[in-house]
This record gives structure tokens, C-alpha cells and sequence, in this order.
């Protein structure tokens, strides 16, 4: 008798949250995105929510969202329907505001999203005969050389509907802009930095985040004694696949090395400044982190982070942290800043992680790429950006007005780290070829995680492959393009 | 008789290890379905969820629209074992019966087709499709998986269609009726268990293919429940929640499929059963 | 007696099967040849040319790829032994008569229904650092000593964990085969063993193991056809590491050829993988079949 009653009991439950589930809430909305329609305390964080009212106005009132031509908009482009392919859960920000976006403008979207480790191969093979199945596609930004003959330059739709690009901070205008070329929007604006859990920091007697490598040696050294069984001083991705390429990068940059001597095509990650970060990482790996990290890719990480296994890491920004239903660490207060410098006379600050940074492209063979545009244009609008920012959607910002708003400090834990950041940023290699380069790449600095190379022998690998690449490719003779600057300092010097 | 008994309770033991040893990942499945997300991944882990949380199915009705990804995945698997069957039982009883020229090359070609790793068959597959217009098609996909069968069916049918004495058709020829209904009265009711196993291991590979689904899906009308799974992971991190409830409710049919055709399957894999 | 008025053809009944095999796979194939003669970056058209022989010189010498064959190899061999080995024991335990038999043999053949990617997720879940039931229970039988132990992280771990999940998918496959082929032996050979007083291992091997290497061959040729192209599982749990260990055939294509859009490349690696498993397969059915 009891098993059935309960039976009983759990089907009627069942079927009444099926009911409740599916009827919409309808509320009073405004009539364009408006903060405080969408950061309910249901999609952000409690730690987060509890920080600050929103105001009934409209926090971006100047954006393009709600200065558009609406009117003209609806009649010329409604009905059409725009095709977005993006992947995996970062649905979740175009579907916040599909439904708006479908009211205001009359358009349809259609969302499809792919799994983010096949992300690549589904845009490869849609690519690859040509069928227009989407007119916009999100997708990292580091793919934008590799697919630059897919995508439609949008200087022109810019200047067209009065889009606002500088707003946008250099370091993404820079991201977006391929052979003097606008190919794409900035979307979900990664950078990583270093993050530390206050409470343990506290307990070993830290003040603050380790501002050179030196420091986190010593921090580490001050953390063990006090850390719980099963909580390691450090934890970061070196899994076989970009994540350890990239994490590498993260300690050769600031140690003082560069992919290609700067001004040049030479590659030069084998410098003795890039040898010892090498080196470094892997002391840090095999003393004060968890065994299973050459396994680690982000999710991996930041899954052990989640669930509090480490005391600091090096992380892309992620609101989830933060969501007592998804980390168990949700309402620890926690420190984030820039990456540390290497030690010595050439360390600087150098964070790399733009290259996870996902952008909004437009495909030249798009039906309707007017319609589209205005898509891109409302998504990536401030407004929106700041919502999808805090709701916990896993993207990030890049607007200047965004983060001067007085808002977003307050609820947008990175944002310091972020300041900090943004005019110190190091990019990876961007190119045609990168997919190729970095398939040698993460797989040599791999095998020297894993104690299976030598340091010096793997990046001595890595520089005789990518010269062989390279010119195969024709980067040697005359007429080759201009290389790259790889250092936003260095930028930033070459606009003065 | 002494003897017997601790020989028989020892190998009973060794059988419900082994048991374990199986059901476990199951169980540690479903238990995961029950489990909210922060609990997924605990350190150290529990065996039994210190609270259950059953947010997680409804949402995948909901969100997820589980009732298309079933259609689909079962449409495709479907499509995939009737076209098998029908171009590969004439085959598998030609080889079986008959010599012919080139009937064995015919065969181990047949069998050479699953030799290519499926990826790179991908992207040249993926223009044919797109030039017929078939792609994001479940149809299309049936096709595809018929083709990925053929070479199980024919040859493990080719193995069980051996075994059948010939002499019973024979003598139902004898008796004036055509090759084509002595197959069906003889032969087709003979086999089948035979073809219920051919049609378990087709359900088991079709109905959890990924790759071409993924490829050549774009949207609800066509993706299939594996593709589905694989976008359970993005930024946010995986959603253990929802893959696992996928992968429990994606094995419920095969299951009810399996206990129906159980009795079957294990004679329908006897090669010899019928001497 | 009715008079056949048509000649009948066996042929004809083989034909629509195999035509519509080579429509489906003519063009992948002749597509492969043609490309592998090729550099052929599928993403810069204009360094497209003809290299003849490049491709697969440049495989030959590269270790990476020797390296995964020899990986796929040692997991193919690995991976058939386990699943033999268990299936022939599961099967043998699956042959007693005994209440609940059919329960029994239900829960065994559930693994066989799940979807291979859910598998590649539940394994990464039951192998995770520090969080891994499967570490916690090694550790109760002392096996194992850290509960942070992490399976990727050593050589010999990493195809350890790729054999279990595997195994744990495909061991009911072989063990149905096994058990079919273990009910279709008649009883009369294990009574006169039993009259002479044979011992039971002697029966094994004399009568039972016999009689099972025809159903054994064709389950562990269709296994062992998908064990050396494996993905799914390497995918999932290692990606090829730690190093390249666990790097197979169809990983190495799939991340040097697709991933970096060298499509050329891609296939001359595969069509070498085909020829391998052609090679293997045709030897095996000649010298197993050749009774038949």
C-alpha cells in the first residue's frame, strides 16, 4: 500500500510541475530591453541580486536597442526570418530576448545551437558546400582568419545604421578587425584573470592577489599548511587540446616571451624567457595542483573550482560561480586580478584568454543581411549586454559605457580585474594556419606537462614546425602580410 | 553433490560481482538524474544522494523538446532497420544458399564498407546530401544508418540462413510452390529469431549515432537525441542533469524493446540452434 | 508440376544491396583518393596544389601517427581481450538454469543500449579527480590510494579507463554471442564427459570451446572492425592524452586532419587506417573461414 501512495504522490507531483512549468509569466514589460525586466532574482545569482536595485529607467537609454529605426525596420525587414547558429548553452542570451526582439522588429529568429567541442567541424562542413543555412554565427574569435572568406566585412552596415563600434573597447575593436577589415561584433568578451577564495586567503595571512609569478610560489608555500584535505593551493586547465596551449600562454607572455619576435614572422616561443615559464607551469602543475588537471579543459576546471577543490586559479570571468544551484562556493567572496607578471626585467603584465572570445559574424552568402545586421546590432547593444552580463549567462562585456556604469561595478564581480586588464592583453596567433599550429602546439606543451618531453625540446618542436608552416604558407617572400602585433601595449603605442 | 555445492554458490557469487560491476554506471545514471547540479561533482563522492531534486525531467519535456528528439531518433533508427532488412535479407539468403560468381567478394565488400572511419566519409557525404537536397531530413538519416547496418545484417543473417536445413524448403518446393513462398512459409518464420537480433544490434548502433546526425542536423525537425546530448555543454559548464536525463530516457524504449524481444535474441544469435 | 517459366538469378537478390553500398560509398572513397594526393586546406583555396605521394610521406615519418597506430593497436587487443574474456565468463554464469535467469540477462544487456556519448559523460563523471566513486571503491580494496587520483593523468590509466568504458558497453555484445552459441551445443557430448568423469575444465576446453569459434570469430571480427577506428570514448575521457598516449588512428585524423582543415592530409591518414583493417579482416576471414 505504501509504495503505491507514494507512486501515487510522485506521479501527481510530476504532472503538476509539468503544468506550472509551462505557463509563461506574464509581466508589465517595457518596450525595449530594460535591466530590470530581465535580472530577476531567477536568473541572477543571490549573492549577486542582493547587491543592488534596479531602477525602473532604462540604464542605457542612448543605446542602439532603443534608438533605432524601428518603425522603418518593421515594415522593410518583417517577416524575415534570421537564422542564428551558435554554440552550445550560450543560447541561452538570444533566447532571453528572442521574444522581444521578434516583437520590435517583426523578424523571426531561429536559434540553433551545436555542441561547443564540434563547433568547429559543424561550421566547417556547413561551410564547405556552401549552403546558406544561417545568416549570423557566434563563434571564437580565434576561427575568424580560418573563416574569413565566409564573413561579410561590416564597416559598411555600421556606418549605415549608426551602429556604435568605438564604444566597444580597443582590445575588441582590435579582435574583430582582420586585414583592416570589420569581419564581425563582439559578443561574449573573455579575458582570464587570476582568482583567489578569500576566505582561505585570509586564513594563510594574504592581503591580496599575487601580483608576480614570485608571489604565487610564495602564496602557494602559505596556503598548504592551512588548506583543507582535498583543497590544492592551485588548479589550471592543461588539458590536450587549446586549454593548455593557452594556459601556457598565460605564464609565457607575462614571463617576457612571444609567439613571433615582435615586428616579425619568426616564431619565438623558445626564448630562455619562455623555457623557464614552461618549466614554471609544470612546477606549479606537479606541487601544488590537483593530479588530474592534464586533463582539465574549462569545464573540468571550472567544475573543480565549483565545487571548491582549489584555493586560486587562472579563469575566464563566470557569473555561475556565483549560483548557489550550481557551485558550492556560491557565496564566498572572492578576489580577481589581472594575471601576475614573470619574474625578471622583461616579465610584464600580458593576459591572454581573448582567444575563447565569441563574436557575432555575418555570412556573406545571408539572404537578408540588412535583417541580420539589425539582429547583430540589437544583441550586442548595451543594454542587452549588460543584462546577459549579470544574468549569469556565462558572457562577459566589452562596452565601454557598460562598465562605466556605476551599476556595473557593483554587481559585476571582474570588474577591477577587468579595468586592470583590457589595455595589457595578449593575443594568440591569428591566422589562416592557426588551427594547424595550434594542434602541434598544445600537443607538444602537453607532452612536457605530462613529464613526457623536455621543456626546451618541445618549444624548440613547436618553432621549427611553425617556420616550415609558415613558409610553406609564403609568410617569407615579398608580399606577405604585415605580421601581427601581438601586445595591446603595443598597439595602443602604434594608433599614438 | 557436496562437491557441486560450493562450486555452484561460488560461481552465483562471481555472477552477482559481475553484476555489479555493470549495473553500477547504470545506476549511477539515473542517481545523477536525481541529483541538483552542485551535488553532481562532490568531494568526495556519495553513493546515495544526500537529496533529491526533480527539477530535472520535467525540464528536459519543457525546454528540451524531448517528444521531437524522440520522433526523430526513432524515425531514423527505424527507416535505418526496415531498409536494412529489406535489401539485406535477399542478400544474406543469396549467400547463404546459392554459389555464384563473385558471391563471396560481394560479401566482404559488403563488410569493407565499415571500414571507413566515419569522419572522413563526413564532409564528401555531406555534398551528396546537400545536392539531393536531404539534408536536416531524418529520412536521409535512416538511409545512412540502413547503409552503416547492411554489413551486421548480411552477415550475421548469411550465418543463421546457413543453418536452416535446406531440406525443409526443398520439400516444400516439391509440392509445387514457388522459391519466393518458401521463404516466406519456411524460412522467414524459421529465422526469426535471427532477424530479432539483427534488428537489436541495428537499434543499438542507430540509435545512438552521433556523428552524421550532428552533421547533417540543423534543427528540431531532424536532430536526434544523441546531438541533443552533445549540446548540453557550453560555457556554463555541463549540464550533467540534463545529459543524463536524456541518456535515461533514451535507453526506456530500447529497454521495453530488449524485454519484448529477449526470448529471441539469444536464439536468434545461435548459429546451429535448429541441427 | 508447374513449369519456372523465368530462369532464377541468385544474383539479383545480392544486387540492390550491393549497389546501394556503392552509391553510398563510391563517392566518400574516390573523394579520399583524389584528396590525398593533395595539400588541400580546406580554408585557404589558394595554397591548393598537388603534392603526389606528399601526404603520405609526411605520415610515414611522422611519429604522432606511427605512434597511433600502435595505440590503436594495444587498445583494439586490449579491449577484445577483456571483452572476450568477461563475455566468456558472463556467458558461462548466464548458461546456469536458475530463477530470475531472464532478470539477470536483462540488466547485462541494458549497457548495449546506451547511447555511446551519454557513456563518453557518465565516465568522465565516474572518473572525475576527486569525485570518482569508481576511485573510491579501488580505494577500499587497496587498489588505489588517493582519492584525487586522476585516470588521465598516467599512461597506463587512461587506457584503462578507455578499455572500461568500452568494455562496459560491449562485454554484453560478446557475452549474447557467446551464450547463443553455448545453447546451441547439444547435451550429448557433456553427458558421455560426465560418464567418463572428465574434469570440468577439460570439458571446456575440449567440447565447449570448440563448438563456440565460429560465433566467437564473427562477434570479435565486428568488435574488433570497431575498436581499431575508435573515437567516442577517447574523445570523452582523454582527448589522446596524457601525452599522446591514448592517441588512436581515428583521433590522430580527426585532430590533425579536421580540426586544423587539412583535408588531404585527412585522408590519405584514413585510407592508410582502411588499408589496415582490410589487411586485418581479410587475413582473419580467410584463415577462419576458410573451413566453411
Amino acid at each position: 500500500m505504501k509504495a503505491k501512495t507514494m507512486l501515487v504522490l510522485l506521479s501527481t507531483l510530476l504532472i503538476v510541475e509539468v503544468t506550472l512549468s509551462a505557463i509563461p509569466v506574464y509581466a508589465e514589460r517595457a518596450k525595449f530591453p530594460r535591466a530590470k525586466d530581465y535580472l530577476t532574482s531567477e536568473n541572477v545569482a543571490e549573492p549577486i541580486f542582493k547587491k543592488a536595485v534596479l531602477p525602473d529607467e532604462y540604464l542605457f537609454p542612448e543605446g542602439w536597442d532603443k534608438t533605432a529605426d524601428w518603425e522603418m525596420i518593421r515594415s522593410r525587414y518583417g517577416g524575415t526570418t534570421v537564422k542564428l547558429l551558435c554554440e552550445g548553452t550560450d543560447i541561452e542570451a538570444p533566447l532571453l530576448f528572442r521574444d522581444q526582439f521578434e516583437q520590435i522588429s517583426g523578424m523571426k529568429l531561429e536559434i540553433s545551437g551545436v555542441p561547443p567541442p564540434v563547433m568547429f567541424e559543424k561550421m566547417m562542413v556547413a561551410f564547405a558546400s556552401g549552403v546558406a543555412a544561417y545568416d549570423v554565427v557566434e563563434y571564437y574569435s580565434v576561427h575568424m582568419p580560418v573563416f574569413s572568406q565566409f564573413f561579410e566585412p561590416l564597416g559598411s552596415y555600421i556606418a549605415k545604421w549608426g551602429y556604435d563600434w568605438e564604444d566597444w573597447l580597443p582590445v575588441w575593436q582590435e579582435l574583430c578587425t582582420y586585414q583592416g577589415k570589420i569581419l564581425a561584433v563582439p559578443y561574449d568578451c573573455d579575458a582570464q584573470f587570476w582568482l583567489s577564495r578569500v576566505k582561505f586567503m585570509n586564513e594563510a595571512g594574504i592581503a591580496r592577489n599575487p601580483k608576480t609569478y614570485d608571489e604565487v610560489v610564495e602564496y602557494a608555500e602559505k596556503l598548504v599548511p592551512i588548506l583543507p584535505s582535498g583543497v590544492y593551493p592551485m588548479g589550471f586547465m592543461a588539458s590536450r587540446s587549446f586549454f593548455s596551449w593557452e594556459t601556457f600562454l598565460n605564464f609565457a607572455a607575462p614571463f617576457g616571451a612571444d609567439i613571433f619576435k615582435p615586428g616579425t614572422w619568426e616564431p619565438a616561443i623558445n626564448s630562455p624567457e619562455g623555457v623557464n615559464a614552461l618549466k614554471f607551469l609544470k612546477m606549479l602543475l606537479d606541487n601544488y595542483s590537483p593530479p588530474g588537471c592534464t586533463g582539465w579543459g574549462y569545464t573540468e576546471q571550472l567544475t573543480a573550482w565549483n565545487a571548491g577543490q582549489m584555493a586560486m586559479c587562472i579563469q575566464y570571468p563566470n557569473q555561475e560561480s556565483y549560483n548557489p544551484a550550481m557551485a558550492k562556493i556560491a557565496a564566498e567572496e572572492r578576489w580577481h586580478s589581472i594575471i601576475p607578471k614573470g619574474p625578471g626585467p622583461k616579465g610584464r603584465y600580458a593576459p591572454e584568454g581573448t582567444r575563447t572570445t565569441s563574436i557575432l559574424g555575418m555570412l556573406r552568402n545571408s539572404p537578408s543581411k540588412d535583417a541580420a545586421f539589425t539582429f547583430i546590432a540589437f544583441l550586442s547593444s548595451a543594454e542587452p549586454s549588460f543584462i546577459y552580463t549579470i544574468a549569469g549567462t556565462g558572457l562577459d562585456p566589452g562596452r565601454k559605457s557598460v562598465f562605466d556604469h556605476p551599476l556595473t561595478k557593483k554587481l559585476y564581480p571582474n570588474y577591477q580585474a577587468w579595468i586592470d586588464s583590457a589595455d595589457y592583453m595578449y593575443f594568440t596567433e591569428r591566422m589562416p594556419e592557426t588551427p594547424v599550429l595550434e594542434s602541434i602546439a598544445y600537443a607538444e606543451i602537453h607532452d612536457v606537462l605530462t613529464g613526457k618531453k623536455e621543456a626546451k625540446k618541445a618549444l624548440d618542436t613547436i618553432v621549427k614546425e611553425y617556420r616550415r608552416i609558415l613558409e610553406r604558407s609564403g609568410y617569407y617572400k615579398p608580399g606577405a602580410p604585415e605580421p601581427p602585433i601581438m601586445w595591446m601595449q603595443d598597439v595602443l603605442k602604434h594608433k599614438k | 553433490m557436496k562437491k557441486l555445492d560450493a562450486w555452484v554458490i561460488g560461481k552465483f557469487i562471481l555472477l552477482a560481482l559481475l553484476l555489479f560491476v555493470f549495473v553500477f554506471p547504470l545506476y549511477w545514471l539515473v542517481m545523477t538524474t536525481f541529483k541538483p547540479g552542485v551535488d553532481v561533482i562532490e568531494f568526495p563522492p556519495r553513493f546515495v544522494p544526500s537529496r533529491l531534486f526533480f527539477e530535472n525531467y520535467p525540464r528536459a519535456w519543457t525546454e528540451y523538446s524531448t517528444s521531437f528528439l524522440y520522433r526523430n531518433t526513432a524515425i531514423a533508427s527505424l527507416v535505418g532497420i526496415a531498409l536494412g532488412l529489406l535489401i539485406g535479407i535477399p542478400a544474406a539468403y543469396s549467400a547463404a544458399r546459392f554459389r555464384y560468381k563473385g558471391r563471396d567478394d560481394f560479401m566482404f565488400f559488403i563488410l569493407t564498407t565499415r571500414f571507413l572511419p566515419p569522419i572522413t566519409a563526413a564532409v564528401p557525404l555531406y555534398i551528396v546530401f546537400k545536392s539531393v537536397g536531404m539534408l536536416n531530413n531524418v529520412f536521409a538519416l535512416g538511409i545512412l544508418y540502413a547503409a552503416m547496418n547492411l554489413p551486421i545484417i548480411t552477415w550475421v543473417l548469411r550465418a543463421y540462413f546457413r543453418e536452416i536445413p535446406i531440406e525443409l524448403e526443398q520439400s516444400y518446393m516439391l509440392d509445387g510452390h514457388s522459391r519466393l513462398k518458401a521463404f516466406f512459409k519456411i524460412v522467414f518464420p524459421l529465422s526469426w529469431p535471427g532477424i530479432a537480433a539483427v534488428t537489436m544490434l541495428s537499434v543499438c548502433f542507430s540509435w545512438g549515432e552521433f556523428l552524421f546526425a550532428l552533421l547533417f542536423t540543423f534543427n528540431i525537425h531532424a536532430k536526434t537525441l544523441p546531438v541533443k546530448v552533445a549540446e548540453m555543454q557550453g560555457d556554463i559548464g555541463i549540464l550533467w542533469g540534463q545529459i543524463t536525463v536524456i541518456g535515461t530516457i533514451a535507453l526506456i524504449p530500447i529497454m521495453v524493446f530488449f524485454v519484448i524481444i529477449q526470448r529471441h535474441i539469444v536464439r536468434g544469435l545461435s548459429f546451429g540452434a535448429l541441427k | 508440376m508447374k513449369e519456372r517459366t523465368r530462369k532464377f538469378r541468385p544474383i539479383f537478390l545480392m544486387l540492390p544491396c550491393v549497389v546501394f553500398l556503392l552509391g553510398i560509398i563510391v563517392y566518400p572513397f574516390a573523394y579520399n583518393i583524389y584528396l590525398s594526393f593533395f595539400y588541400y586546406p580546406f580554408h585557404m583555396p589558394w595554397t591548393r596544389h598537388f603534392i603526389g605521394g606528399g601526404n603520405y610521406v609526411q605520415l610515414f615519418t611522422d611519429p604522432y601517427f606511427l605512434g597511433s597506430l600502435k595505440t590503436s593497436g594495444i587498445l583494439t587487443g586490449l579491449s577484445l581481450t577483456v571483452e572476450t574474456f568477461l563475455g566468456l565468463i558472463i556467458a558461462l554464469l548466464l548458461n546456469m538454469e536458475f530463477k530470475g535467469r531472464g532478470v539477470a540477462r536483462m540488466f547485462f544487456i541494458i549497457p548495449l543500449a546506451s547511447i555511446p556519448i551519454v557513456n563518453g559523460y557518465l565516465f568522465k563523471l565516474l572518473l572525475f579527480p576527486g569525485a570518482s566513486p569508481i576511485t573510491l571503491l579501488l580505494m577500499k580494496i587497496g587498489l588505489v590510494n588517493n582519492s584525487a587520483f586522476s585516470w588521465q593523468a598516467q599512461t597506463w590509466s587512461a587506457i584503462a579507463a578507455i578499455v572500461m568504458a568500452d568494455a562496459w558497453k560491449w562485454t554484453p555484445f560478446m557475452a549474447l554471442i557467446i551464450l547463443a552459441g553455448l545453447q546451441a551445443i547439444p547435451q550429448a557430448p557433456y553427458e558421455l564427459a560426465n560418464i567418463d568423469g572428465a574434469s570440468a575444465w577439460r570439458v571446456f576446453w575440449r567440447i565447449t570451446l570448440p563448438r563456440l569459434k565460429f560465433p566467437l570469430t564473427i562477434a570479435m571480427l565486428i568488435r574488433a572492425m570497431d575498436l581499431l577506428r575508435v573515437f567516442d570514448e577517447v574523445f570523452s575521457l582523454t582527448e589522446g592524452g596524457p601525452g599522446s598516449a591514448t592517441e588512436t588512428a581515428a583521433f590522430y585524423i580527426y585532430r590533425r586532419g579536421f580540426k586544423t582543415f587539412m583535408f588531404g592530409f585527412a585522408s590519405a591518414a584514413s585510407l592508410i587506417v582502411w588499408g589496415i583493417i582490410f589487411i586485418t579482416c581479410f587475413l582473419i576471414i580467410k584463415k577462419v573461414f576458410a573451413e566453411i
